[in-house]
């Protein structure tokens, strides 16, 4: 059965589904009016970047794309309670909260054209916000306890950093999901540990990742506070994170549960036919950007004709951030098959990049191509 | 240069000492490594040295472990991961495939995974299940790992030093039943042994014989033993499974034209299959008769008493060694 935030007495949320809000907890945010257009901006620029991943998908360029649809609140939202120096992991999807943290687009579509990243900083120290990430996973759970583990080591350092991990319904069901958040409780680090749950697994619905009311409740199993979150709420995601990382800050890691629903498919792999167009549906009425929206219009910071500006240069943005980013992923060479195999290569790696050149050279590129 | 008789299990606790006393970057976690000082004792006198911050006696969980070790990395920490027993590793492969490994890679630099995970493998001291697992080749097989099998406490103490300065994740299997098997002189002073390069125990011109861990000394005595018979043979030990030491392999080969691969893991899927292909490739037309394996069987690993009938022995070697020498 799908859920829904209403159903539950303590989940958080400011913005209802119809777009009344608390007055006084928006006003508590302290939110400058910049920094709500922003997150207004990150979303749509997440839906945006998502529409042209799947249009060129389509078209053959891009041979994979994850959806986020409906998800853009949850993701944005985790992203803008961080600090500066803080770091954040997450799966594929979470577009949105690379934004919102300054990420370059065609830096994110990187990612799905060539498979590796890359950093413009050379040390932890240099690096912006945006790039204070370890690369994607894709084996969905591990980045739990890798990022327990980075944390760990920032704070041997001496830095004052807190982690914030993204997983999704289907990731916490493994073990690593166990381990990251004992390990975190037991050695007092400074993590956010976020269950995005969107309720769908490709195919598996949430009841049957988890027999549990709430991904939240997990927390005190692990010594320490969950709390559920309306997650197509932007400002309550905000709220909760901001709240978690002070905590986390001070030693003590907190489980956040955004329950959201993705009403777009898992991937372009997906047939995405197994689920009732009715939660669909009702999910679609619980838009997050729709919501907020609402409330910039209450709060007379845009107006419609604003919100259709703000569309149009993300269209565009996206559209050309792709072009940029084919146009890079063009310039990829056989030799790179072999680069950052290893820091400190060995010998046999040089033999193998010089015989695979040496058979692009004899039988030309495009016998190799399939 | 002074020097002192140390086992090979105290060998593995000095490098791991020393290290830690250079590079306050280096931290030692896994279960039961700090106040017992490891059910070996092989990091006896490292939580006394060093403290609990810096050894730490982790949550049972080999998935933690190593998912840890990997962020630790990440962070610009050196961390020394230890397995309890290299089958309990099974637990956390997913954690080393999918993401040490390959994160070098797919930061394309960025974020190396310079950790060493270190574990008691190989059989011989008739534990239960799990816990006599000769798994090299899978880590071998895939691209991003070093792999390094040290067979004396002298290799052991430089080894490891090497395998915690190396900028790459390094799989550090510590031949358990020679733990406290023989003494060695090992120098005071912190010295590395590269990583990548075998070393030849034994000189000989008729066969040569390639094994590493605890295979090196059966290797040896069967390599006496046969010198009685007039049988001449070079015994290399490998030391280094990845990178493998191809040109030590092939120059021995080349020489002797005959070879025989001993190792305590099962045959088929095995290294000596990899090493019989790589002379086949480099220096097949100095072959001079077919190339034997001596391996453990391709049976899960039998327990206890039955552990004898598992393991490569001197006379098994022997009987190698003369079968190549028939030819």
């Amino acid at each position: 059965m799908v859920r829904f935030p209403e159903e539950y007495d303590d989940c958080e949320q400011i913005i209802a589904p119809d777009g009344s809000y608390d007055t006084e907890a928006a006003n508590a945010l302290e939110l400058e009016t910049n920094e709500l257009q922003e997150l207004y901006g990150s979303m749509v620029q997440a839906r945006a970047l998502e529409k042209r991943g799947l249009t060129l998908q389509r078209q053959g360029k891009f041979h994979f794309w994850m959806e986020c649809r409906g998800l853009e609140a949850a993701h944005v939202g985790v992203a803008a309670g961080l600090g500066d120096r803080d770091w954040m992991n997450t799966e594929w999807r979470q577009y949105g909260a690379h934004i919102q943290r300054g990420r370059p687009l065609e830096d994110i579509l990187l990612f799905w054209l060539r498979g590796y990243e890359e950093w413009e900083s050379d040390t932890i120290d240099e690096m912006e916000s945006y790039e204070r990430r370890m690369p994607h996973i894709v084996a969905v759970g591990t980045q739990v306890p890798q990022t327990v583990g980075l944390m760990w080591g920032r704070k041997l350092q001496g830095y004052d950093e807190v982690g914030l991990v993204g997983v999704g319904d289907g990731g916490a069901s493994k073990g690593d999901f166990h381990a990251g958040l004992n390990f975190a409780g037991v050695l007092e680090l400074p993590v956010v540990f976020v269950v995005f749950n969107n309720q769908w697994a490709i195919s598996t619905p949430v009841e049957r990742q988890t027999a549990a009311e709430t991904y939240a409740d997990r927390a005190i199993g692990y010594g320490f506070e969950g709390t559920l979150v309306d997650g197509n709420d932007v400002l309550a995601m905000y709220r909760a994170t901001k709240r978690a990382v002070e905590r986390a800050r001070s030693g003590e890691p907190m489980l956040l549960e955004a329950l959201t629903y993705r009403r777009g498919a898992h991937s372009s792999s997906d047939a995405d036919d197994y689920r009732d167009d009715s939660d669909r549906e009702a999910w679609r009425d619980r838009d997050p950007i729709e919501r907020y929206e609402a409330f910039l219009l209450d709060q007379g910071i845009f107006d419609p004709d604003d919100f259709e500006a703000i569309r149009e240069a993300a269209d565009r943005r996206a559209k050309e951030a792709a072009e940029r980013a084919l146009d890079i992923a063009a310039e990829q060479s056989p030799t790179e098959v072999f680069d950052e195999v290893f820091a400190n290569p060995p010998t046999y790696i040089d033999e193998q990049r010089e015989a695979l050149l040496e058979l692009v050279s004899e039988h030309g590129e495009e016998a190799f191509r399939w | 240069m002074a020097a002192e008789s140390l086992t090979l299990v105290e060998a593995v606790a000095e490098a791991i000492h020393d290290e830690m006393a250079l590079d306050e970057s280096v931290i030692l976690l896994g279960e039961d490594v700090g106040r017992s000082g490891g059910v070996f004792r092989a990091t006896e006198g490292v939580y006394d040295a060093f403290g609990p911050e810096r050894v730490i006696d982790t949550p049972l969980s080999e998935t933690g472990i190593a998912g840890a070790a990997i962020g630790l990395a990440a962070s610009g920490i050196r961390p020394i991961a230890e397995i309890q027993f290299s089958g309990f590793t099974y637990a956390g492969l997913e954690q080393l495939y999918t993401r040490a490994a390959r994160l070098n890679a797919r930061s394309r630099g960025q974020f190396s995974c310079q950790m060493v995970l270190r574990a008691p493998f190989g059989g011989g001291v008739r534990a239960p299940d799990l816990h006599g697992e000769s798994m090299e080749a899978i880590f071998v097989h895939h691209p991003g790992f070093k792999v390094v099998v040290p067979s004396t406490p002298h290799d052991a103490k430089g080894l490891l030093t090497a395998s915690i300065r190396d900028p790459d994740p390094v799989i550090f299997l510590e031949p358990k039943k020679i733990y406290r098997a023989f003494r060695e002189e090992v120098p005071e002073e912190s010295y590395a042994i590269p990583i990548g390069e075998a070393a030849v125990r034994r000189e000989g011109s008729d066969v040569s014989i390639f094994t590493w861990g605890s295979m090196t000394r059966p290797t040896l005595s069967a390599a006496e033993a046969v010198a009685e018979d007039g049988i001449d043979a070079e015994v290399v030990d490998l030391r280094t499974l990845s990178p493998m030491d191809r040109e030590t392999i092939v120059e021995s080969f080349k020489k002797t034209g005959r070879a025989v691969v001993v190792h305590e893991a099962p045959r088929t899927g095995g290294l000596a299959g990899e090493i019989t292909a790589l002379l086949q490739e480099e220096a097949l037309f100095y072959q001079k008769a077919p190339i034997e394996r001596v391996t453990g069987w391709d049976a899960v690993y039998p327990l206890y008493d039955l552990e004898d009938f598992q393991l490569p022995n001197a006379a098994r070697i022997e009987d190698a060694i003369k079968a190549v020498l028939d030819e």
